[in-house]
C-alpha cells in the first residue's frame, strides 16, 4: 500500500508535469504500476487475505489447503513485486488496467485461481449451514477475478475487443472484487465490532446481486459512440442503473446495523471506516451510472472524470472497505491491541479529504474537458503530441494539478494506516489474542 | 441460570437476550443443555459435543450474524490449543490466546448453489452482452474502411506504441460526435490503429494529415514540451514509431 499510494502520486503528478518523470517512464506505464501495485498488490491481496480470515469463523469448518493458500499468498505478493518491475522496466504490452506481458499473466492467473480452490473446498465442507452475507460476497470475489483478469487479457482480439475486453476486465475487478470483496469483509467486521445484528438480510441480497448486475457497464460507456451496436448503449445505461442500487443499498444496510453505534464511530476506526468507505463506494457508483447515459457518455468519453471514478474506487472505497477489517481483525490475529486510534481515525479523515478531494477535481476537470470539446476547443488544431488538452487549458490543467496535491493528502492517510498497522505489530499493547480451534465432534 | 447468562452477558458485554440466544443455538447444534453451554462459556464445566446432527430452527434472520459474534467470542473450549502466532518483532509480552470455536447455527440453511450458479450465471451474462455479441456483432464497413495499409517499418511502430502505452494518452478513434468533428473521418469498425482509452494529449488517428513532416513527429518525440521524453528508444524504434503515426493520416 506503501509503494501503491507513491506510484499513485507520482501518476497523478505527470499528468500535469510529465517532465517529472525519469525518461522512458510517462503516464501510462506509471498508471499500469499503479494499478498493479494497488490492486493486485494491495487490495486483492488484503480482500483474499480477509476472505481466508472470516471463512473459518463463518463456516464452522477449518480452511481447507491452508499451506497452499498460505503459498498463494506469497507467490501472489511476488508476482506483482515483479510484475511493477517488469511494467517499469518497459516489458509490458501497454495494456489497460495491468499492461503485463501475456507470458506473465499466466503466473498471475495461477495466484488467482488459489483462493477459487480454497473458498469453494472450503464451503463445500463447511458445517455451519447458514451462509451469511459476507459469504456470498467472498463466494463472488472468488468466482469472478480469475474469469474477469482472464477476459482483460485474451489474445487476437481486434483494436476494438482489446478495449472492450480491457474495460470489462477492468471495470468488473474494481466493482466486484475491490467494493465487493471489501463489503463482504465490512459485513463482517461491522457486525462484530458494533456488537449489533445485521440490520436487513434482505437489503444485503439486493446489495449482492445488483453489484453483480451492475459491474461491468462503466466500459461500454467510456467508449460510447465508437462504432459498436447501437444496443450497447442502451444495455449499458439500463444495467449500470444496478450499481448504485447496489452501493446504496449495502451503504445503507451498514448504517442501519450501527444503529446506537453510530456514536461510537470515533473511538471504533474499524466502524467508521466501513462506513465512510461504503459511502465513497456510494458516490463512485452513482457517478458511474450517471455518465453511462448516452448524453452524458458523449461528454465526459476519454477524459479524466473516469480517472477520478477509479480513484475513488480504489484508494478511497477500496481502501477504507479492507481497512474496516483490518481494524478488526488485526488485534485479535496479533494479540495486539491497535497502535494508535488517533492514527486510524487521521487515515480515515485524510482518505476521505485527500482522495475523495482529488476525485471531485478530476471528474470536475474531466467534465470542463468535456465541454471544452463539445464546444469546438478541441480541434485539429491541436496538432503537437505535446499540446494536450490537460497540459494547454488553464482550468482543467489547474483542476489537474490541484488533484495531485489532494491526493498527496490522500497518500498520507494510507502510509498512517501502513504505520499504525507497523507499529501495532511491533509495540502495541497485550491484548487477548483468538486462535482458531476445531471443535471436536 | 439467570446468574449465569447475567454474567456471561456482562463479560461479553452482549445482551443477555443474544447470549441466551446463542448458547440456545449452540446446545441444540450439540446436543448439550444450555445451562452447560453457559457454564463452558464461562470457563467452567467442560463442553462435551454430541455427534448429534443439526436442527434447523426458526432463528430470526437479522440477529445470526451477532449470534456468531456472541458465540466467537464466548470463551475457552475444551479442546488443544495451536501454536500462538507471534509477530517476529520485541514487544509487550500478549497475553495467552483465547481459543475461539466457529459457530455452528441452526438458522436458516442458505444454499450454496444459488450463490454459485448465481455469480457465474450473471458473469455469464455480463460476458455475452457486454464483450461477445458487441464484438460479434460490429456494424460491418460497407462503402469505405477505416483499416490504413501500413508499411512493415510501421506495423512495427504500431507494435511499440501499444508496448509503450501511448493509448494511454492518446485515442486513434473519431467518433461521431460534435466534439471530433475536425479530427478527421469517423472510425469504422474495421480499424486497425490502437484505440486508447483516454485524450490527456491529442487524438492521433490521424496526425499525419496534421503534421506531414516525419522529422517534426519525430522531435516531439524525444523532445516535446510537455510530452514524456523518449529519447531511450533506440534510432530504429524511433524510425518504426515515427512511421506509424505518419503513415495514420
Amino acid at each position: 500500500m506503501v509503494v501503491a499510494a507513491a506510484l499513485g502520486l507520482l501518476t497523478l503528478a505527470s499528468l500535469r508535469f510529465p517532465s517529472l518523470v525519469p525518461a522512458g517512464l510517462s503516464f501510462g506505464r506509471l498508471r499500469a504500476m499503479t494499478m498493479i501495485a494497488a490492486v493486485l498488490g494491495w487490495l486483492v491481496l488484503s480482500v483474499v487475505g480477509g476472505i481466508y480470515y472470516i471463512l473459518p469463523r463463518l463456516t464452522a469448518t477449518p480452511l481447507s489447503g491452508e499451506r497452499l493458500a498460505s503459498l498463494g499468498l506469497i507467490s501472489a505478493a511476488g508476482v506483482d513485486v515483479i510484475g511493477v518491475a517488469l511494467v517499469g522496466m518497459g516489458l509490458g504490452d501497454g495494456g489497460e488496467p495491468f499492461g503485463l506481458p501475456w507470458w506473465y499473466d499466466l503466473f498471475v492467473l495461477i495466484t488467482l485461481v488459489i483462493p477459487l480452490v480454497v473458498g469453494v473446498r472450503t464451503l463445500t465442507g463447511r458445517r455451519e449451514r447458514n451462509l451469511y452475507p459476507s459469504l456470498w460476497f467472498a463466494l463472488g470475489v472468488l468466482i469472478w477475478l480469475p474469469v474477469l483478469y482472464l477476459i482483460g487479457n485474451l489474445p487476437g482480439l481486434t483494436p476494438f475487443g482489446t478495449v472492450i475486453g480491457d474495460l470489462f476486465s477492468g471495470w468488473g475487478i474494481l466493482n466486484v472484487v475491490v467494493v465487493g470483496g471489501g463489503t463482504g469483509l465490512a459485513y463482517y467486521s461491522l457486525a462484530k465490532e458494533s456488537g449489533n445484528p445485521l440490520a436487513s438480510r434482505q437489503l444485503a441480497r439486493v446489495g449482492f446481486w445488483s453489484l453483480l448486475f451492475g459491474a461491468i457497464w462503466a466500459g461500454p460507456a467510456q467508449i460510447a459512440f465508437a462504432p459498436l451496436p447501437a444496443w450497447l448503449g442502451g444495455v449499458a445505461a439500463v444495467m449500470g442503473l444496478a450499481l448504485p442500487v447496489a452501493v446504496m443499498a449495502n451503504a445503507t444496510n451498514f448504517a442501519l446495523t450501527l444503529g446506537p453505534s453510530l456514536a461510537e464511530l470515533r473511538e471504533r476506526p474499524s466502524l467508521s471506516a466501513g462506513l465512510v468507505g461504503s459511502v465513497l463506494a456510494m458516490i463512485a457508483g452513482v457517478a458511474t451510472a450517471a455518465a453511462a447515459f448516452r448524453s452524458a457518455a458523449a461528454l465526459v468519453g476519454f477524459t479524466l472524470y473516469w480517472e477520478g471514478i477509479v480513484i475513488l474506487l480504489v484508494f478511497g472505497a477500496g481502501n477504507l472497505l479492507t481497512a474496516s477489517w483490518v481494524y478488526q481483525a488485526l488485534p485479535k490475529l496479533t494479540g495486539r491491541e491497535l497502535a494508535s486510534t488517533r492514527l486510524a481515525n487521521r487515515h480515515i479523515r485524510l482518505t476521505v479529504a485527500g482522495v475523495g478531494g482529488a476525485a471531485l477535481l478530476l471528474m470536475m476537470a474531466g467534465l470542463l474537458t468535456g465541454y471544452g470539446w463539445a464546444g469546438g476547443a478541441y480541434t485539429g488544431a491541436f496538432a503537437n503530441a505535446g499540446e494536450g488538452w490537460v497540459q494547454s487549458s488553464s482550468v482543467p490543467g489547474l483542476l489537474t494539478g490541484l488533484a495531485a496535491l489532494a491526493f498527496a493528502a490522500g497518500s498520507w492517510g494510507i502510509w498512517t494506516l501502513a504505520a499504525d498497522v507497523l507499529r501495532t505489530l511491533s509495540s502495541g499493547r497485550a491484548t487477548v489474542q483468538e486462535v482458531l480451534v476445531e471443535e471436536t465432534v | 441460570m439467570s446468574d449465569l447468562l447475567s454474567s456471561l452477558a456482562a463479560s461479553l458485554n452482549a445482551p443477555e437476550a443474544i447470549v441466551k440466544r446463542s448458547a440456545e443455538a449452540r446446545a441444540k447444534a450439540t446436543g448439550m443443555s444450555v445451562e452447560e453451554v453457559l457454564a463452558a462459556w464461562a470457563g467452567g464445566a467442560e463442553a462435551v459435543s454430541s455427534p448429534k446432527t443439526q436442527v434447523p430452527a426458526p432463528e430470526p434472520q437479522v440477529t445470526t450474524q451477532m449470534e456468531e459474534a456472541a458465540v466467537a467470542t464466548a470463551g475457552p473450549q475444551p479442546v488443544t490449543p495451536e501454536p500462538a502466532l507471534l509477530p517476529p518483532t520485541p514487544g509487550p509480552e500478549p497475553l495467552a490466546p483465547r481459543l475461539v470455536v466457529p459457530p455452528v447455527l441452526a438458522g436458516n440453511p442458505d444454499r450454496l448453489g444459488v450463490y454459485v450458479f448465481g455469480s457465474i450465471a450473471l458473469l455469464a451474462l455480463s460476458l455475452l452482452l457486454g464483450l461477445v455479441l458487441p464484438v460479434i456483432s460490429m456494424p460491418p464497413p460497407e462503402v469505405r474502411s477505416s483499416a490504413l495499409p501500413y508499411s512493415d517499418d510501421a506495423l512495427a511502430g504500431r507494435e511499440l506504441y501499444r508496448e509503450l502505452g501511448c493509448g494511454s494518452c492518446h485515442t486513434q478513434i473519431v467518433r461521431a460526435l460534435v466534439a471530433d468533428v475536425e479530427l478527421g473521418r469517423v472510425t469504422l469498425s474495421d480499424t486497425n490503429q490502437v484505440i486508447g482509452y483516454r485524450r490527456i494529449g491529442p487524438d492521433l488517428s490521424m496526425i499525419g494529415s496534421r503534421i506531414n513532416d516525419p522529422l517534426a513527429l519525430q522531435e516531439i518525440l524525444v523532445a516535446g514540451d510537455g510530452h514524456p521524453d523518449y529519447s531511450g528508444l533506440t534510432d530504429t524504434q524511433l524510425g518504426q514509431l515515427t512511421f506509424y503515426l505518419w503513415e495514420s493520416a
